[in-house]
């Protein structure tokens, strides 16, 4: 009769079937894969080069043989764009993976030590108590402009916030029942923040990292504008926005292009940061309705807790 | 006459009636009646009470009719519900400190509802609350109106709730479980209060409960649940003298009665001892500039081998706090405290970890006491991998298997995540995680607190056979005497941080010394109406001296 007192809840399926059951997640990744898809693979097959000059072709309209014109060096634009992709990704990607482990190893270090934790903190106010966009455009005009320099400055942007986080989880965590049981039986420390505080921070990092991720490319692209961020001739969105702002009259394509693409990434992102905090939360695992529209439809419809009548 | 309420044929099902939570209820309320609706966790009992006041969890699909005076609650618009919620039928709901927002005072909290069905004045409304306060037996009412809730104690915040209730005078009340998290003093109070809701303003009471206790005290008439469906219903003292379904018989056998322990001889020696406790101390320190709060005062006692020593008390009496020092999660600050001849104050690093594997510790909560990214095998493996206990995988995977076998439990679930077990399932795996190392003594923090009468009988067998096998020494915490009495050779009673009796079970539950453990005794409602009528006679007198 134990059997039964479960029943109500229902089971949670696995992660991947309630993932496939996420319209958010699953747009957020079509979106961000068609990108990265696209960055890798059409410049290859349609011998795209984003930086062969043609100075007679410059500022051209879309046509045939430039589908999103050209640029005022005559640099074929959806080149330019689809490299831009590539830079963006993949600077994203290396930020942030290196803040959310160097986060994740401040955090719940500092969890576990009084003083460490008060030393680390106060450093980590400092450094938020300075604007991202300010200090990563200070930290590059030291370092000078380039793509590493423009990973490490972006990193020191980013750890405090994503330690902030992991620690305050992580101090919640250590007050759980699992963690007293695991400290009752003699576990060493090093034990506990591995096997049991890692796995649970995981749920908020994952969500905080996509967005991440997202504020990435725009302050990528506002550095590179600004020139600070990756040097030109590189292709970088920034770079596009920066050209296109001094032909913005004679070629208004060129701005609405390269911002349409931020748009879209950021978008796809966001969408992905939904539905993984949709699927991190346990209460929403009951909430499933089938039906891919009738998911949909229930995005715009308003909740209600008066149940339906049959 | 119309009746204050009547469920025809409820059915209330989930996921497109893949589960029937509530199936073909029906009942009906007579006025001035107190009916309880008893069953288990998932029985249906909540659901049954809230829909009363059409509140349904999301994607609850319903079918049925309920008229609450007169009026169908299912098929009613949004504004005749408002009026229906709280004019005809009023909810006391079961955690009182999370019934009442923080952040207003008590009289604007009892006052909301008053505004909202047409008292405009603000005198008249605050004269009304006090009013209302100085009914449930708040003292100084005129003072407690500006109180928060923070400010008052468990037993007084629910009596707000009560208050706030009462305040159109419903002629239906559904209380939910409203003394389940309460101490057994207070919720002796608590039901008097209900009581006399009835008695002076002849509300009719529906009571959602799993503690037969509370039904035998206080209900006239009886519905059992089981599975969404109703099993029995009778008048309460039939029921209680002979109950016609198998479930309520096996409900009736399950509840841990006091004074029905059988003795347990008590031939451990006491020479060798395995917890020492000398005029132990345990204060927490204050943070900035407040006072440190003292959890445990001058507590003596010992445990010898073998023995099980249960500790009783309330919330706030120290038996907890008591417990984790044993593993050292709560400092010892004052006095000494010996686990196997070593001072736990003078104890760090590795020495402790060796003193803590020979101690295993069961928690009272099963559903947060295991790591979720966990699986039941690694749960269990735990203790053993961190000490290194074992020198191979196979050795490993046969011991697990093995503790799973002597906690009845079968051997797949060691590849099963703690979520998806139930209630009784996880504390059984809670049993193997402690017993692992093969411990000499265990620490059983309110082991079955968060279970249901059935499964929690079968868990305290479990124990009890388990302690005869392997002879382990135990400290059982509880806050429930008949099963601190079932399961203990001696039993000590704890109130604020203090150790007011301790002796054989059997003393202290037939011949209690100390009037407070008396009073405790005494307001246990116990599953027979007859006893309890008398038993609460006996409460009366002694509180009024």
């Amino acid at each position: 009769m134990t059997v039964f007192t479960n029943t109500i809840v229902g089971g949670r399926g696995g992660a991947f079937s309630r993932a496939m059951q996420n319209p958010h997640l699953i747009f957020g990744f079509v979106i961000i894969g068609c990108i990265a898809l696209a960055a890798v693979v059409l410049p290859g097959l349609l011998g795209l080069d984003s930086l062969a000059v043609d100075p007679l072709n410059r500022l051209k309209p879309p046509s045939v043989a430039h589908p999103l014109g050209t640029d005022n060096f005559g640099r074929d634009l959806a080149a330019r764009i689809l490299a831009g992709a590539s830079t963006s990704l993949s600077l994203a990607t290396a930020v942030t993976l290196l803040a959310a482990s160097l986060g994740v190893a401040v955090g719940i270090v500092a969890s576990f030590s009084r003083l460490l934790d008060h030393v680390i903190m106060r450093i980590c106010d400092g450094l938020m108590a300075i604007p991202a966009l300010l200090l990563a455009l200070a930290l590059t005009a030291t370092f000078g402009p380039n793509f590493s320099n423009l990973v490490i400055a972006l990193v020191i942007v980013f750890v405090p916030g994503i330690a902030r986080l992991v620690r305050a989880r992580a101090l919640a965590l250590r007050s759980e029942t699992f963690v007293e049981a695991a400290i009752a039986v003699g576990a060493s420390n090093l034990h506990i923040m591995v096997r049991h505080i890692f796995p649970n921070v995981l749920s908020v990092l994952a969500v905080q990292v996509t967005f991440i991720f997202a504020e990435t490319i725009v302050i990528e692209a506002a550095l590179s504008f600004l020139g600070a961020g990756v040097p030109p001739p590189a292709p970088s969105w920034g770079n596009i926005l920066y050209d296109g702002k001094a032909a913005i009259t004679k070629a208004p394509y060129m701005v609405l292009f390269a911002s349409t693409a931020i748009v879209i990434t950021v978008t796809g992102l966001t969408m992905i940061g939904d539905g993984l905090r949709d699927l991190v939360d346990p209460r929403m695992g009951a909430r499933l309705q089938p039906g891919m529209a009738r998911r949909l439809f229930g995005l715009i419809r308003p909740r209600t807790s008066e149940g339906e009548q049959q | 006459m119309t009746m204050p309420l009547r469920i025809e044929n409820l059915k209330i099902s989930f996921g497109r009636g893949a589960v029937e939570a509530v199936r073909d209820v029906s009942l009906e309320l007579r006025p001035g009646e107190i009916l309880a609706v008893v069953g288990e966790s998932g029985s249906g009992k909540s659901l049954t009470a809230r829909s009363v006041l059409k509140m349904f969890p999301e994607g609850a699909i319903v079918d049925g009719r309920i008229s609450l005076t007169g009026q169908d609650v299912l098929a009613a618009s949004p504004a005749e519900l408002e009026r229906l919620r709280g004019e005809a039928a009023a909810m006391v709901f079961q955690e009182p400190s999370t019934a009442l927002n923080p952040v207003f005072t008590i009289g604007w909290q009892i006052g909301e509802g008053l505004k909202a069905h047409g008292m405009r004045d603000r005198r008249e409304r605050r004269t009304r609350v006090i009013e209302l306060l100085r009914d449930v037996g708040i003292p100084d009412p005129e003072t407690r109106v500006d109180y928060y809730p923070h400010q008052l104690s468990g037993g007084q915040k629910q009596r707000v709730v009560i208050a706030m209730a009462l305040a159109l005078r419903p002629a239906v009340i559904i209380a939910d479980e409203p003394t389940t998290a309460l101490d057994v003093t207070v919720q002796a109070g608590i039901l008097d209060l209900l009581r006399r809701c009835r008695d002076e303003l002849g509300s009719s009471i529906l009571i959602i409960t799993h503690n037969l206790g509370v039904v035998a005290d206080l209900a006239d008439r009886v519905v059992v649940m089981y599975q969404g469906q109703i099993v029995e219903e009778a008048s309460s003292t039939v029921l209680f003298s002979s109950p016609k379904a198998d479930y309520t018989r096996r409900l009736l056998a399950a509840v841990p009665r006091l004074g029905e322990g059988t003795a347990k001889e008590d031939n451990t020696s006491r020479k060798q001892l395995v917890l020492e406790a000398d005029r132990l101390e345990i204060t927490f320190p204050g943070r900035f500039g407040k006072t440190p709060v003292p959890a445990v005062r001058g507590v003596s006692f010992d445990i010898a081998a073998g023995e099980v020593l249960g500790l009783v008390g309330e919330s706030g009496s120290g038996k907890s706090t008591i417990g984790r020092a044993v593993v050292g999660i709560s400092p010892v600050t004052g006095g000494a405290m010996k686990l196997f001849g070593t001072d736990l104050r003078h104890v760090k690093g590795d020495r402790l970890r060796q003193l803590r594997r020979r101690v295993g510790f069961v928690f009272q909560d099963p559903a947060s006491s295991f790591n979720r990214f966990m699986t039941v095998f690694d749960c269990i493996a735990e203790p053993l991998r961190v000490h290194r206990a074992l020198p191979s995988a196979p050795a490993l995977r046969s011991r697990v298997l093995e503790l799973l076998e002597q906690v009845q439990l079968p051997r797949d679930m060691a590849g099963r995540y703690p979520g998806e077990l139930s209630g009784g399932q996880r504390q059984r795996v809670g049993l193997a995680r402690a017993l692992a190392l093969n411990p000499e003594f265990i620490v059983a923090d309110e082991p079955t607190s968060a279970l249901d009468v059935s499964i929690q009988a079968k868990v305290l067998e479990l124990f009890t056979t388990l302690q005869k096998d392997l002879g382990f020494a135990a400290l059982f915490i509880s806050h429930d005497l008949a099963v601190v009495e079932e399961i203990s050779h001696r039993v000590g009673v704890l109130r604020h941080g203090e150790l007011l009796e301790l002796g054989s079970a059997r003393e202290v539950m037939s011949t209690p010394r100390h009037d407070y453990t008396r009073l405790l005794i005494d307001s246990v409602p116990v599953p027979d109406p007859a006893v309890q009528a008398r038993k609460r006679a006996d409460v009366h007198s002694m509180l009024s001296l």
